[in-house]
């Protein structure tokens, strides 16, 4: 019995655990599936978006303003800085090939990472979080820790939010409209330029909300740090079919389930090949599934 | 204009190797041991970057993954070539022949190159099934497969500490006769029938599948023999650069690449030379600026907003879709009228 019950723990902690990883890629994995339903453009620099927001939080972070403050002007950081980035660089590019368009925010990644190298420092700088990040809950005999929860809980609303504007508002509607079919949308007086505005903005808001629990999870800053996560998001994204945002959303789940069941049951010697094996893993779901998990092949782009 | 692909593969290559023969020459005459190395890093690169257009010009596919390739042609030719003192001393873990004995020079390259095409037809049995863009991020996921494997396989890779100890056999005629052949290999694939039917998936995958192209056949050929020059160029590039670790094959290389192939136009074998040539201008005219300046991270910068440029003004890159050699020859073809 005593056994079982030991079972039944980790397993239940385990769960947990996939819950807050899985949320914070299903937030990335969203906000680029978002960008790539309207525009057909897969954006590469979607990790800088976590990037600048996990900065804003450093530099104000260094200037002793309060926790309160940093949060929303990260997330409005993250958001603003997708919103250049569309203005700025993509719009002039619209219609352009998918290569092109990958190509191009490829470039704006390096662009952006090497803006930080230069301007602060390659090397990685620390943030202080509040140090509720670091306590623990214990509900009988499970362990729960604060960020886990605050994770879970904020990207589940977060998600929540969204869908509700996407379902309830006008704007959202169109937006929803436009990820299906992005020219008949058009032609039914949808505006393309504010939908796809709006679309940068919500995919850099979601950044900057993952931004705050990557940046809680690692406790550093550095110009790269972008990269692993948005990496994550891109595979999550492929999971659940590139275009589906419940795909997204799903894809980032299942994988922080590959990735927290092969660290459970992997041997030691051989945990340093985790993440080749969830790609593996995937990868292997894709040959079954080309068109993803969520997609159904005529509705593919 | 028509041709055969025999006559336009040779006059494509001729039209390079001329050239390029004459910077060898040059260099080799004139220039200072560090520009030799520019030189001769140039020659490996254009190996590399026609390895990705083959596979990308010809499908319409990015790749994020081939330098992956690369860095199994560098191990196997490092596991190949270093001699058997260091290498025991290194990687004791190596099974006894591989560890007491070396190769040569060519058979490193080839049999790296070997290792690379295997590799790569296990992995294009999978990822030439999916559709483009699921196809180009699942190269992202395979750059970072091998990446944790070289980082890890301390049994055979040495992890992240790196190999070193590999003879430096790549000479500058050695790094241009095989960039000859891999403009010739290439050129050759595309002028192909093969390459043709592969081209015009490019455009339209239904309609060329529709007029009887086998798409992920050729998708998955196209995959194997560019994994093959990829592993060949890292032999060439471990038997030159004779100390290298895991790092070394991962975003920024293929940013690298990827900047090449896109300045150029990746489009045609003329880009891929092209781009080659002019991003390792302007890198080499950044790194030495970045030197002065001391402004860490400009060269990147500068590339990345090349790149931009490049894609705001002549989206299918600086030779766009056509050969230089078919351009020249309808210029002169007009002149003469």
């Amino acid at each position: 019995m005593i056994v079982l019950a030991d079972v039944a723990q980790e397993a239940i902690q385990q769960a947990i655990n996939a819950l807050s990883l899985g949320s914070t890629y299903a937030l990335l994995a969203l906000g680029l599936a978002m960008v790539f339903s309207i525009l057909g453009l897969v954006n590469f620099a979607h990790g800088e978006l976590v990037t600048v927001a996990a900065y804003t939080m450093y530099l104000l972070n260094e200037e002793d303003v309060s926790f309160a403050v940093q949060v929303p002007a990260a997330i409005a950081a993250a958001a603003i800085a997708a919103i250049l980035m569309e203005r700025i660089a993509f719009r002039p590019l619209r219609g352009q090939s998918f290569l092109t368009l990958l190509f191009a925010s490829f470039a704006i990644s390096v662009i952006i990472q090497n803006i930080f190298l230069a301007a602060i420092s390659p090397r990685q700088k620390g943030v202080r979080l509040p140090d509720l990040f670091n306590e623990a809950i214990h509900v009988g005999s499970y362990t729960i820790g604060w960020l886990q929860v605050i994770t879970t809980a904020t990207c589940l609303a977060a998600l929540l939010v969204l869908t509700v504007f996407l379902r309830r508002s006008t704007q959202g509607l169109g937006m929803l409209a436009a990820a299906q079919d992005f020219q008949v949308a058009r032609l039914m007086g949808i505006p393309a330029n504010r939908v796809i505005a709006a679309a940068f903005a919500i995919s850099g808001a979601l950044a900057g909300v993952a931004a705050i629990f990557i940046l809680a999870r690692r406790g550093t800053v550095e110009p790269g740090m972008g990269f692993v996560p948005v990496l994550k998001a891109f595979i999550a994204s492929v999971i659940g079919g590139l275009g589906s945002l419940t795909g997204a959303v799903a894809g980032g789940f299942v994988l922080a389930a590959i990735e927290v069941g092969l660290d459970a049951s992997l041997p030691n010697d051989v945990l340093g090949f985790r993440d080749a094996f969830a790609l593996a893993i995937v990868i292997a779901i894709l040959y079954f599934r080309p068109e993803g998990l969520l997609t159904r092949p005529a509705e593919a782009r | 204009m028509t041709r055969g692909p025999g006559i336009r593969t040779l006059r494509g290559t001729l039209l390079f190797a001329v050239p390029l023969t004459l910077v060898a020459v040059l260099g080799n005459a004139l220039a200072s041991p560090a520009d030799l190395r520019v030189i001769v890093n140039f020659m490996i690169s254009l190996v590399l970057v026609l390895a990705i257009q083959s596979f990308s010009g010809n499908s319409g596919i990015v790749s994020f993954g081939h330098v992956g390739f690369m860095g199994v042609g560098a191990y196997v030719a490092a596991i190949l070539t270093i001699p058997p003192a260091i290498k025991n001393d290194i990687l004791p873990a190596l099974p006894g022949f591989l560890g007491d004995n070396t190769v040569s020079f060519i058979p490193a390259v080839l049999i790296a190159g070997a290792v690379g095409a295997l590799l790569a037809a296990v992995i294009g049995l999978v990822l030439a099934r999916m559709q483009e863009s699921a196809m180009a991020m699942a190269t992202i996921g395979v750059l970072f497969i091998f990446f944790v494997v070289f980082d890890n396989w301390e049994e055979v890779t040495r992890g992240a500490t790196g190999i070193f100890g590999i003879p430096q056999a790549t000479t500058v005629w050695w790094a241009l006769g095989f960039a000859v052949v891999a403009i010739a290999v290439c050129r050759a694939f595309r002028e192909s029938d093969r390459g043709l039917e592969l081209r015009s998936s490019r455009t339209d995958a239904v309609a060329a599948e529709a007029l009887g192209a086998d798409v992920v056949r050729l998708r998955f050929w196209a995959w194997t023999l560019s994994g093959a020059i990829m592993g060949v160029g890292g032999g060439l590039w471990a038997q030159y650069n004779i100390a290298f670790g895991p790092k070394q094959f991962f975003f920024a290389l293929t940013f690298n690449l990827l900047a090449m192939l896109v300045v150029g136009g990746l489009g045609s074998v003329s880009g891929a030379v092209v781009g080659a040539f002019t991003v390792t201008a302007v890198f080499e005219v950044m790194r030495r600026l970045e030197e002065k300046v001391e402004v860490p991270g400009i060269t990147q910068i500068v590339v990345a907003l090349l790149i931009l440029v490049v894609l705001y003004r002549r989206p299918n890159g600086l030779m766009g879709l056509r050969e230089a050699d078919d351009v020249l020859l309808r210029r002169l073809g007009r002149l003469r009228r």
